[in-house]
């Protein structure tokens, strides 16, 4: 019961927070109005640094039967004029009638040249109207077959020699980047969270109310009532996001007649994903409130917080840029087994390549493991910094009494 | 004024007496100047052999690093190149087992239509590096099937312009006939100003929050008024701004534009220099006040270091304006924005240092700015002063207004 009352007052106080609510709603739209504004802003620049565009018709004389007689030409952003030679173009320049003429010579087909008369020189959108035109009447002549392949290219798929092996085709570059999109924005709720969870400890623990609340309750009472609290503070918040763009994604699906939940579901690494963020989630908290007491006595704790948090963003930053390129090296796979990296490494590496199926336990085991002994440590550590009022806990110390209890525990067994 | 003076002496010698405050003091100035030693940096790391990394960025290469097999069921294929043709999967598997090559392509029999190529390797992965050559062996030998091999030429390289007048406009931000070394020294100069304002904004903030969470407010709130609590706090921070802005900037100054081979930032020069930092401080009291604002509103902290970084967000937002000032500095848009009071403090020292302004445009954007200024620093005083009547209250935007007047 005191665990649910520590629970509740962990999370209504947070979930209530102006800064909590203006991120929480706020970020979304931020993320959204972002590349809207800036789109618009930078069209603005563009258009302002761009010099205007002369409304008269160019010329074009076709000497070597590039163009199809049938053929429609464009008018946008200014209308074509044929001449049947270049004296009438050029007449036509000097009149004022045209702002250019396009010369398209007899020995276009071996040469590519094409001669762009013009006292101004028409703007870039003028040149790629008729670059562009040139290259469609081109593309006309080439056997529908060869102009698909060559505009297209091959779908390469890669597999091993084994028929159980891995297989990556074409479509398989939407995990890893649907991957990373969701590691990103986990780390990112992560550490927001966390940052409560420090600040949360450290408050209470500077202005001595975790002495008074430790009286009433026991130190793994208060420790799991402060954590699941906050635990539940964070899911809030990506169920907010995560549920949004599920609604958004979904409906789309749907307008558009696509089925965007049969994959995500039957994808054979959900669970896998699933396991490794939690877990994760669960040790960013643990060692946010560790680090939080660990100010109290230390002082270093902010600092030490900082630096993981920047770690494990030069970490993300790693994998993104080297991993897709070589997934097995010696780097890749330590930082798929140690539990502070393994969400961002492991997740990617099976969908890009590969992976041997006890790194894949192994890590598991460690995460797991990591977080198991998290929560007794922090009650520890808890109970160490509450004893430790007159004379400040040190890492060396907490360690150092967890190894003799080892050893006693060792001596009991035998 | 003695009160005032007696706080901005207290807050400066409260800086003076943290460690982090020397280590920016002398930091800054140094980062600052070795700025100017970056292109030297870069030239040497461009001579220096050091062999290429490979992340997911160059991954376009259409030559072979290693030994790869083909197998053609297509009959596409005329010309193999760097590729090892083998006649059937079984041989090129085999080579694959001996490890006489890397990994092996098989064109499907209807490529044309399907599109498919499968690559095997002992280790696949998504991303091969090998695969851009496949698809340039793909395209050539496809444009070398057709007939006419002007027609695959002309496919390759539909047009090459041969012009008959002056050169095209291009659409640039930067003028062709810019100095560019004068356009680094002005983005260095306003990078300095930026975070000058936002480490101020942020050292007041810090500071009321640090009299209010030790109770020394209350105390110190009865003998003197907001004026001179508030005025101190920002005559004392100004003090130090100024100081470690000058300290930057003349390091700067004698480093900038030494480099022998013409590199880097250009010479500040120091007439642009000092009609710049009035602009630099007014532009630095409007974000104290403007933060003050924030810190009497949403007192807690945490809330107010989440709004402190949204603030600092939207600071940047004057830079858009260089994009609109580089193409025309001397257009109405560029003129319109370094007379802003909202955008002039960074962007009218960013105009005079990489083109001349007109001194009584210079004067204007001053007076403006400084009426600004007072304007927002007057709000926030009321502000500060509504801060001990609202105490106790729930605060709403009409108590707001009625206390800012009363």
């Amino acid at each position: 019961m005191r665990i649910l009352h520590i629970f509740w007052r962990e999370y209504w106080g947070n979930i209530t927070r102006p800064s909590y609510l203006l991120f929480t709603f706020g970020f979304p739209l931020f993320m959204v109005a972002l590349p809207l504004g800036g789109g618009l802003v930078l069209a603005l620049a563009l258009k302002s640094a761009m010099p205007p565009t002369d409304p008269r018709p160019v010329g074009l004389v076709d000497q070597a039967y590039v163009v199809d007689d049938a053929a429609i030409p464009p008018h946008n952003p200014v209308e074509i004029l044929f001449f049947d030679d270049v004296d009438a173009a050029k007449q036509a320049l000097s009149q004022e009638t045209i702002q250019a003429y396009y010369h398209i010579p007899a020995d276009y087909w071996e040469t590519g040249q094409v001669i762009i008369a013009y006292d101004v020189a028409p703007t870039p959108p003028i040149d790629g109207m008729i670059s562009r035109w040139i290259e469609d009447q081109i593309k006309a002549e080439v056997p529908a077959r060869i102009l698909a392949r060559v505009d297209t290219g091959p779908s390469i798929t890669h597999q091993g020699l084994t028929g159980d092996s891995a297989q990556f085709d074409a479509m398989s570059m939407i995990a890893p980047i649907a991957v990373f999109v969701v590691i990103y924005m986990s780390r990112l709720i992560s550490s927001f969270t966390a940052s409560y969870m420090f600040d949360s400890i450290t408050n209470e623990a500077e202005d001595r109310t975790l002495e008074i609340l430790i009286t009433t309750v026991t130190p793994l009472q208060f420790i799991l009532g402060k954590f699941f609290g906050l635990l539940a503070v964070g899911l809030t918040q990506i169920g907010m996001w995560f549920g949004a763009a599920a609604v958004i994604v979904v409906g789309v699906g749907y307008v558009w007649g696509i089925d965007v939940v049969s994959p995500v579901l039957t994808w054979p690494y959900l669970g896998l994903m699933v396991s490794v963020l939690v877990a994760t989630y669960l040790i960013d908290q643990i060692l946010a409130a560790a680090l939080g007491l660990k100010r109290v006595s230390g002082g270093s704790g902010h600092l030490l917080f900082n630096s993981l948090n920047a770690v494990l963003t030069i970490a993300l930053l790693y994998a993104m840029y080297f991993v897709p390129r070589n997934p097995d090296t010696p780097v890749a796979v330590a930082a798929s087994l140690f539990p502070l990296t393994a969400s961002v490494f492991l997740p990617l590496r099976v969908v890009i390549s590969e992976v041997p199926i006890w790194q894949t336990v192994l890590s598991q085991c460690l995460l797991w493991a990591s977080v198991i002994g998290g929560l007794f440590w922090l009650r520890e550590l808890l109970q160490a910094n509450l004893v430790a009022n007159a004379q400040p806990t040190t890492w060396q110390a907490i360690f150092n009494d967890r190894w003799r209890d080892l050893k006693r525990l060792a001596t009991r067994t035998k | 004024m003695s009160k005032l003076l007696t706080v901005a002496q207290q807050e400066i010698r409260f800086h003076l007496s943290q460690r982090s405050f020397y280590i920016t003091l002398i930091a800054m100035p140094l980062v600052f100047a070795a700025l100017g030693a970056l292109p030297r940096l870069q030239n040497a790391v461009e001579r220096a052999p050091l062999p290429p990394v490979e992340t997911v960025l160059n991954l376009g290469s259409e030559t072979l690093t290693a030994p790869v097999g083909i197998v053609d069921h297509a009959g596409l294929i005329q010309d193999f190149d760097q590729f090892q043709p083998f006649e059937s999967v079984d041989a090129a598997d085999e080579a694959l087992r001996r490890e006489t090559i890397e990994s092996y392509y098989v064109i499907a029999t209807n490529y044309l239509e399907s599109r498919q190529v499968v690559e095997y390797s002992q280790d696949p992965q998504l991303l091969s590096e090998h695969d851009a050559a496949v698809r340039a062996l793909l395209r050539d030998n496809l444009l070398q099937s057709l007939d006419n091999p002007n027609l695959a030429a002309r496919l390759a390289h539909p047009v090459e312009w041969e012009r008959q007048g002056p050169p095209p406009p291009v659409a640039r931000f930067i003028p062709a006939d810019m100095d560019l070394s004068r356009l680094v020294s002005a983005g260095l100069v306003i990078g300095l100003f930026i975070y000058l304002i936002n480490a101020g904004g942020h050292l007041l903030l810090r500071a009321l929050q640090r009299e209010v969470k030790a109770h020394v407010l209350e105390v110190m709130m009865v003998s003197t008024t907001p004026e001179q609590f508030i005025g101190g706090k920002l005559v004392g921070l100004t003090v130090l701004t100024v100081l470690q802005a000058g300290l930057a900037l003349t390091a700067a100054a004698l480093v900038y534009g030494q480099n022998p081979d013409g590199s880097g930032p250009a010479a500040l020069p120091i007439v642009l220099l000092a009609l710049s930092v009035p602009y630099l401080l007014l532009g630095f009291l409007t974000t104290c006040a403007l933060l003050m604002g924030i810190a009497v509103l949403w007192p807690n902290f945490k809330e107010s270091t989440l709004l402190l970084a949204a603030f600092r967000f939207v600071s940047l937002i004057p830079l858009i304006g260089t994009l609109f000032i580089l193409p025309n500095p001397g257009g109405p848009i560029a003129m319109a924005l370094t007379l802003l009071p909202i955008t002039s403090h960074l962007l009218m020292p960013f105009h005079l240092l990489v083109e001349a302004v007109p001194l009584w445009q210079w004067g204007l954007g001053l007076v403006l700015l400084t009426l600004w200024t007072i304007a927002c620093l007057w709000f926030s005083m009321r502000l500060f002063r509504l801060n001990g009547l609202l105490t106790g209250r729930n605060v709403s935007p009409n108590l707001i207004w009625q206390a800012m007047w009363r």
